[in-house]
């Protein structure tokens, strides 16, 4: 596996992204990140605990369709099946869903202050509604189960 | 080097765009409707397709073709795409070219009723009809994007 890239349609990808780098960047404040008021982008947050580079990737458009267009760009250059792992955000929180019509309806500072001020119990929330394939190998497996 | 062909569905347009470019089509000749007929993933590719790349071929210098349906995200399309590349792949090297700018009415309603609404015969009448009006704007865009891709390689524009 090469990395692991978060996708959505608002910078809360690169905010769920830092949580999961070794930095321990959760720890700071949002205010700091300038990236929270940018509409689109595709950056490099870090490295995970494992060491894999951790890349987080918004753009105005659904999960599913970034998504595929990854998938669609691997296939394209050639990078095997498996060596990018798409992490989609997931929005059981009221709190995050709020962020994200806030963003979605261009209010960027807003949402950012917003965060600033939750923070760090936001970042709590981030981590709790994504979900981090365990391994490739028990992704396969889980598909599979799916299939079945 | 790799080429992709983008428009709303990835069946149509890009199609043509991608063919047009591995000489399946004449460019001095409007094509006929068996021509288009026998044209692979011509007005055939689902809905469901969207955001999935499909292979076309390999033109004369061994550049791939691909093509690529995404709705009406064209700058997003373009945009991944672009940060992808600069963010993963070292010294790679891709255009994307979006083929929508040469639709006229014909080819957005053929689509529309042949695709989405699955009236196919009417479709592909219209379908057939705007492909021929729309043509020579066609083939200006892939000799344009053939030109864009000497440039980038750095060879002397023919």
């Amino acid at each position: 596996m090469k990395a692991l890239l978060y996708v959505d349609d608002t910078p809360l990808a690169a905010l769920a992204a830092l949580n999961e780098t070794d930095s321990g960047a959760s720890a700071r404040n949002p205010a700091a990140f300038d990236f929270l008021s940018s509409p689109q982008d595709c950056r490099r947050v870090g490295r995970s605990r494992e060491g894999l580079p951790i890349f987080a990737l918004w753009y105005p458009a659904s999960q599913v369709f970034l998504t595929r267009i990854v998938k669609s760009f691997c296939i394209m250059h050639d990078i095997p099946h498996g060596d990018v792992i798409t992490v989609p955000l997931r929005r059981n929180s009221l709190f995050i869903r709020l962020v994200t019509w806030l963003y979605r309806h261009r209010l960027n500072r807003l949402a950012k202050n917003l965060l600033s001020l939750t923070w760090p119990r936001a970042g709590r929330d981030l981590v709790a509604h994504f979900q981090l394939p365990a391994s490739p190998l028990r992704q396969g497996l889980d598909n599979r189960r799916r299939k079945r | 080097m790799k080429i992709l062909y983008h428009c709303f569905g990835g069946t149509h347009s890009s199609v043509l765009a991608a063919a047009l470019h591995l000489r399946l089509l004449d460019p001095r000749r409007r094509p006929s409707d068996s021509e288009l007929k026998t044209l692979p993933f011509f007005d055939k590719r689902a809905g469901s397709d969207y955001g999935r790349i499909a292979f076309y071929g390999r033109d004369e210098q061994g550049r791939e073709i691909w093509i690529l349906g995404r709705l009406g995200y064209a700058r997003v399309t373009e945009g991944v795409f672009s940060s992808l590349l600069h963010a993963l792949i070292e010294n790679g090297r891709q255009l994307l070219v979006d083929t929508t700018p040469i639709l006229n009415w014909q080819m957005r309603v053929g689509g529309y009723l042949s695709r989405r609404a699955r009236w196919k015969r009417i479709g592909f009448f219209l379908i057939a009809q705007g492909t021929r009006k729309a043509y020579p704007r066609l083939v200006q865009l892939v000799k344009q994007a053939e030109e864009e891709i000497d440039r980038i390689e750095g060879l002397t524009v023919r």
